[in-house]
């Protein structure tokens, strides 16, 4: 009940649900304006992944790869959005 | 065809007690994966077993299996290869009818299939985390305990990196029945009742 009069209060925080290598964790008050990597950074933290960089992870929502510098809301993300971070591999082929 | 198995050498128990920690992060995310297509078939200490199916598509497909072998465990990276999702026996490259393309960062006209291997040899998934990659002569100088703290070569970075770069973006595919033999089997049907 609580939760839900301050959703009302500040409509542009959301949650987000990431799953970070397999371990799964939600990102809270996402600021819809703030740029994606924000909260990718944040997963990252809750997760500990700290030992790599930001630009080492693909962002992956729906089999697409995600520009983290565009807007949360230019995503517009479903309440039911699983996002996931897996690390990039290293350059492969023989 | 070839492929060498490896020794266990190391302690099997601390193995097996990183497989349960691989196996149990999995777990907790596994119907996620599922709704991607990718689907756990078996787990059988060294190893887990694996289908990655195309669910976006009608009739939904299997477009590969692999087998992820967790043996020395992490003094070695995993083990990957691919397997019939039927029989479970080992299938040549030419039976896995999917690309694994990367980007090559230094002709990025000139994409890399990381599915390597060809003729009799088993195929196998060349990059780095991966057993076969680590032990390819061409990649000596790539030590894999370069990798072993980083996060490449768990069984999450191994499925992503199989997932990501095959199936992920594929929306349609060609099917091809041969109905000759159905169709002659008819006429002699029919012949035999005249």
């Amino acid at each position: 009940m609580k939760e839900k009069e301050e959703n009302e209060k500040q409509p542009n925080l959301i949650s987000l649900t990431f799953i970070v290598n397999g371990t799964e964790t939600i990102v809270e008050k996402v600021n819809v304006n703030q740029p994606l990597h924000v909260s990718v950074q944040k997963a990252l933290d809750q997760t500990g992944n700290t030992a790599r960089l930001i630009g080492d992870w693909q962002v992956i929502y729906n089999d697409q790869t995600l520009d983290t510098n565009k807007k949360v809301e230019d995503y517009n993300f479903p309440k039911s959005a699983v996002i996931f971070l897996s690390l990039k591999a290293g350059q492969g082929g023989v | 065809m070839e492929y060498k198995e490896s020794l266990q050498i190391t302690d099997p128990s601390v193995t097996k007690n990183k497989f349960d920690t691989e196996v149990s992060k999995f777990k907790a995310v596994e119907v996620n994966y599922r709704e991607k297509g990718i689907i756990c078939t078996k787990i059988s200490f060294p190893n887990i077993f694996f289908i990655f199916a195309i669910p976006k598509l009608t009739p939904p497909v299997i477009a590969f299996s692999v087998r992820i072998n967790f043996t020395n465990y992490d003094f070695e990276p995993p083990s990957v290869v691919f397997i019939s999702p039927f029989t479970e026996e080992l299938v040549r490259r030419d039976q896995v009818p999917v690309l694994f393309i990367q980007l090559n960062k230094n002709n990025p006209f000139q994409p890399i299939d990381l599915l390597q291997g060809s003729g009799n040899m088993a195929p196998f998934f060349c990059i780095p985390g991966v057993r076969e990659y680590h032990n390819h002569p061409a990649h000596s100088g790539d030590s894999w305990f370069l990798y072993r703290t980083r996060g490449e070569g768990n069984l999450l970075f191994i499925i992503d990196q199989l997932y990501n770069n095959s199936i992920a973006t594929a929306k349609s595919f060609q099917a091809v029945l041969n109905l000759t033999e159905f169709k002659m089997q008819v006429q002699q049907e029919i012949k035999i009742n005249k």
